[in-house]
């Protein structure tokens, strides 16, 4: 594209230099025109080409950065991600670790010691993971645990574990961490040993055994994926690690634990008490659980540095740990379907038996743990034979996000439902509806299908198919956006009002032109780009001569009001364009039909009268009482709604309250300040359990119909002047409901 | 707040249930530094219009400091709104049995960009699709979140928008004259637009094929040459359609870079 520009320019210039290359032709024969040319042309191609490689080499490069930088970040993930699971495993061995203690003294030796070191114990390891290192709690009670551990010593000597064995794993561990040797290593190792012999022996305890095939995947992944700057700044973590007697520990025991697990697997135990290692190995569990929700949200550096010491140490050890790995995944695809099985099902049964008092342990937030735990497992095994660790850690983030995301929805639905539970729906906004060019004045629903159709000072009605954006686009984010189906185009001024005729076939609307335009409402899966069809305009009536603010629809009585001082009844059928008119002193801003009586109506005029007429004889019948003795124009109704089965009529006012009629009597049944300036509209839910009132205080408001409190509250629309919000609506028969104004969007919750 | 508001009777740019058409947007005008809420442009140029609608300098005046992206941008989503008046009258009058196809003069035939693969819509399919269409892409969240600040990318889309309703103007011009005249009469919709689309160089100056008066008017003479009638118009263009300016082809390409 730019080259053929430049052959273009390079043509005409080489023309001009042809020709003044002619007169220096006579004096250089050496140089020739074609030859010039040629050399040019040569030049420029060879220009264009090296241009060309520069140029894949820049995009080469830069697809390189991108995929760097995509696997840096996966890798910062993955590594978080294996925070948590270690930190996991530490507590589940420590937990086991005392569970067995307290089970060794309990059934042979001294039980004041035992109380000690458990009691002990426990808070420690808090310490530990708050401090880091600090080994002060060890310190303390380190000779009841060297007690302690020799004699879990002579146990397993007993039952035939070779102390040698102990010994030399527990020196070629130190080797490796560079630590000096010490009697407590030994036994801690030893109880490690015993304790996971016992769970990884019992068949039915499966989620040691979970937790324990993935660390060789872990470490696998840990020792591949992670990046050599980590890598390079564990080397000075290390050298404190002598100080770090728990972490280490923990690593010892951890990586013995894979061992063990692993070779031992025709060791013999028993004694021991099933439940409770199960339960040992839940609250471990949960106490992570709980951990490490804090530790992601703060991204505790403490949390970390153990962290980085793990992993160097899988390092270290990593040739061993990836035959271990080879074994793990063997075992694994036999287990693998009898795992998931036996797992949630007796983790869950442990939880209840727990009758643990922790407050944070509920059986959704571990099942999502759990979750993440078989992702992880499962992508993580999966992708491990491709040995590509982009990939692989991607994949295992995919894995996590996704349950994340579901862990974050839970909490959402469980809200939801209690809520509905007790006639409260929350509301929050589903669809937010933009194609209007200006303020929108007035919506309606279809009474059955989910259409909507909105009307706009732009002149034009807009027809919105819910149901057809959720098939097009099923989008994560909570609102969508929606094209309209269909555009109605008659009103030359702004549109102010609309009702839909109870049969669904046609609506109404009327406008500043006043006009009211009768629509045939198109088919609900019309294309918006179809041919112009002249049928969807049934007809015009004709006959106010001022705006027509607002229409009513009982049954096929069509009622209009316009601020040319009339409130006009239209023939059901519309072919005889006006049957009778209603004058009274002012200008009628708002009417409804009196819903249980449908021969009654209700009209509000400027003149801060109300009044229920007989739309038969034309009389009045009741005239609302009017609490507003000064005439102040505040007062001044700005819609008139009737209850649909009771005997109450609404009316939204200019001094922001909202006030209850008695229909009967006429006289006020309840007055109530519910916005911070002008209420304009007011909508009744088809269950008639709440009041939907909008202001142009920007907001929409919720009102219990009985309490008359206030539910739910949303700030909706923007202002534009000091207009806010025109018209709200609920759907009649699905749980829709709508708000529009002054910013040109309708907004749709559900 | 608003009870000073109230209290003091300060009037309130509101237009309540039962307020008369001539009393619509009836209040005072107000300085652009005064209008504080988040379509302060589009109640500028309303403004503006009100004010004295042929005043075009007037309204075309970008408040100071005003982002030109923006302004283009609001500017023409009223175009879009005011010509919905002129497609109502259109609908009246031109029938996909006269008007079987967008045309201005018998020069192009111009293909409607709402499908997937550019039709020869009726004038009257065109105009309302080209409209809905603009209304779509003017209020799509991911071309124009903001009415505050537009991106550089979404601004370039403003150019194709304002081609496409161009024609509307011209085909209203050539084929419904007496419903042009009326509108512009009443609107100078074509008269603003065009001074608009030649001062933010959005349509070339070649294109802009409506005559107006002090405007493009030197175009006048050519075009009346090539004017021709309605009726052998369709004829004369299907016949051209391979001859060397060969519109029907530009046409399509013109249009398909939608």
């Amino acid at each position: 594209m730019d080259g053929s520009e430049t052959q273009i320019s390079y043509q005409t210039d080489s023309q001009a230099a042809a020709s003044a290359m002619a007169n220096v032709d006579a004096q250089r024969p050496l140089y020739t025109v074609p030859g010039i040319l040629h050399f040019l042309q040569h030049e420029w191609t060879r220009f264009e080409i090296e241009r060309q490689q520069w140029e894949t080499e820049r995009a080469e490069f830069q697809a390189r950065i991108a995929f760097l930088q995509g696997e840096r970040q996966g890798q910062e993930n993955l590594k978080n991600a294996l925070v948590r699971r270690i930190k996991m495993l530490e507590y589940a061995l420590k937990q086991e670790r005392l569970k067995f203690n307290k089970l060794k003294y309990g059934s042979e030796n001294a039980p004041v010691e035992d109380h000690k070191s458990t009691s002990n114990d426990a808070p420690h390891y808090d310490d530990d993971e708050n401090k880091d290192g600090a080994n002060l709690g060890y310190g303390d009670n380190s000779v009841s645990f060297k007690q302690g551990r020799q004699l879990l010593r002579q146990y397993l000597k007993e039952i035939g574990y070779v102390d040698t064995i102990i010994d030399i794993r527990s020196t070629a561990v130190k080797k490796l961490l560079g630590i000096k040797s010490e009697t407590n290593f030994n036994a801690s190792n030893n109880n490690n040993n015993n304790n996971n012999n016992n769970i990884s022996l019992n068949g039915d305890i499966k989620p040691s055994n979970e937790s324990k095939r993935i660390i060789p995947n872990i470490v696998k992944n840990a020792t591949s994926d992670l990046s050599k700057s980590v890598l390079a700044s564990l080397v000075f973590l290390k050298e404190d690690q002598p100080d770090e007697d728990s972490s280490d520990d923990d690593i010892d025991s951890s990586r013995i634990m894979i061992k063990s697990n692993n070779g031992n697997t025709t060791n013999h135990n028993s004694g021991l008490d099933t439940l409770n290692d199960l339960d040992g190995e839940e609250v471990a569990l949960h106490e992570f659980d709980f951990l490490s929700g804090e530790s992601a949200a703060s991204s505790n550096v403490n949390q970390m540095k153990p962290n980085e010491n793990n992993s160097a140490d899988w390092d270290v050890d990593q040739s061993r740990l990836n035959r271990l790995k080879e074994e793990y995944k063997r075992e694994r695809y036999g287990k693998q379907h009898q795992h998931h099985t036996s797992n949630s099902s007796s983790i869950r049964n442990n939880l209840f038996d727990n009758g643990n008092d922790d407050t944070s342990s509920d059986p959704r937030a571990f099942s999502t743990d759990e979750q993440i735990n078989r992702g992880m497992v499962d992508t993580i095994m999966f992708r491990n034979s491709k040995n590509f660790m982009g990939d692989n850690a991607m994949d295992g983030l995919d894995e996590l996000a996704r349950v994340t995301v579901l862990n974050d929805n839970e909490p959402q639905d469980d809200t939801t439902a209690t809520d509905s539970s007790d006639f409260r729906k929350t509301w929050n906004v589903k669809y937010v509806l933009r194609s209007h060019l200006d303020g929108i004045h007035c919506v309606t629903f279809h009474p059955v299908e989910s259409v909507v159709i909105t009307g706009s000072e732009d002149r034009t009605l807009k027809l919105w198919n819910l149901e057809k954006a959720a098939v097009l686009r099923k989008s994560a984010s909570t609102t969508q956006d929606l094209e309209p189906i269909y555009t109605f185009r008659r009103h030359t001024g702004p549109v102010l009002c609309v009702a839909m005729n109870p049969s669904g076939e046609q609506f109404y609307s009327g406008g500043l032109d006043s006009i009211i335009s009768v629509w045939n409402i198109p088919n609900s899966d019309v294309d918006p780009y179809d041919a112009y069809d002249s049928n969807v305009l049934c007809k015009v009536l004709e006959g106010h001569t001022d705006a027509v603010w607002q229409l009513a629809i009982s049954g096929q009585k069509l009622l209009s009001c316009s601020s040319d001082g009339s409130v006009r009844l239209w023939d059901s059928n519309l072919s005889q364009s006006l049957q009778s008119t209603f004058t009274n002193d002012g200008i009628p801003l708002s009417i409804d039909w009196i819903m249980q009586d449908t021969n009654q109506f209700v009209a509000t005029y400027d003149s801060l009268k109300t009044m229920i007429f007989d739309a038969e004889t034309g009389k009045v019948v009741t005239q609302l009482a009017n609490d507003n003795s000064t005439a102040d124009a505040n007062y001044r109704v700005n819609r008139v709604i009737s209850h649909p089965s009771q005997p109450i009529i609404i009316t939204a006012h200019d001094d922001k309250k909202i006030r209850y009629f008695d229909s009967n009597s006429g006289r006020m049944i309840h007055s109530m300040v519910a916005h911070l300036e002008t209420v304009t509209a007011l909508a009744i839910d088809p269950q008639q359990t709440c009041l939907l009132s909008g202001s142009h205080d920007r907001s929409i408001r919720l009102w219990n119909f009985e309490t008359k409190n206030c539910i739910q509250e949303f700030t909706a629309h923007q202002k534009k002047d000091d207009e806010s919000i025109h018209d709200v609506a609920f759907h009649l028969s699905k749980p829709y409901m709508a708000s529009v104004g002054a910013d040109s969007i309708a907004k749709i919750y559900a | 707040m608003s009870d000073l508001q109230v209290n003091t009777k300060l009037p309130l740019r509101r237009n309540r249930p039962g307020s008369k058409a001539k009393d619509w947007c009836h209040w005072p005008e107000e300085t652009s530094e005064n209008m504080d809420s988040l379509y302060h442009i589009q109640q500028y140029i309303q403004q503006s219009i009100r004010r004295d609608s042929s005043d075009i300098d007037f309204i075309l005046k970008a408040p100071d400091q005003q982002d030109e992206g923006v302004w283009k941008y609001e500017h023409l989503r009223q175009f879009c709104l005011e010509l919905n008046d002129l497609t109502v009258l259109l609908q009246k009058e031109c029938l996909p049995e006269t008007c079987s196809q967008m045309t201005a003069t018998e020069q192009w035939i111009f293909l409607c960009a709402a499908h997937k693969n550019p039709k020869e819509c009726p004038a009257i399919d065109y105009t309302r699709h080209t409209l809905d269409g603009a209304a779509s892409l003017l209020n799509s969240n991911k071309y124009f979140p903001s009415r505050i600040s537009i991106k550089e990318t979404s601004i370039a889309k403003l150019g194709s928008v304002c081609r496409r309703i161009y024609r509307i103007f011209s085909h209203a011009y050539y084929h419904h004259r007496p419903i042009y005249d009326e509108f512009e009469g009443r609107t100078h919709l074509c008269r603003r637009f065009t001074v608009f689309a030649l001062r933010y160089g959005l349509i070339p100056k070649d294109n802009l094929i409506v005559p107006i008066h002090g405007v493009n008017q030197d175009i006048t003479t050519i075009m009346q040459q090539q004017t021709s009638p309605v009726k052998t118009h369709s004829n004369q263009s299907l016949k051209n359609g391979d001859s060397p300016p060969s519109p029907t082809v530009t046409a399509t390409q013109a249009e398909s870079d939608a």
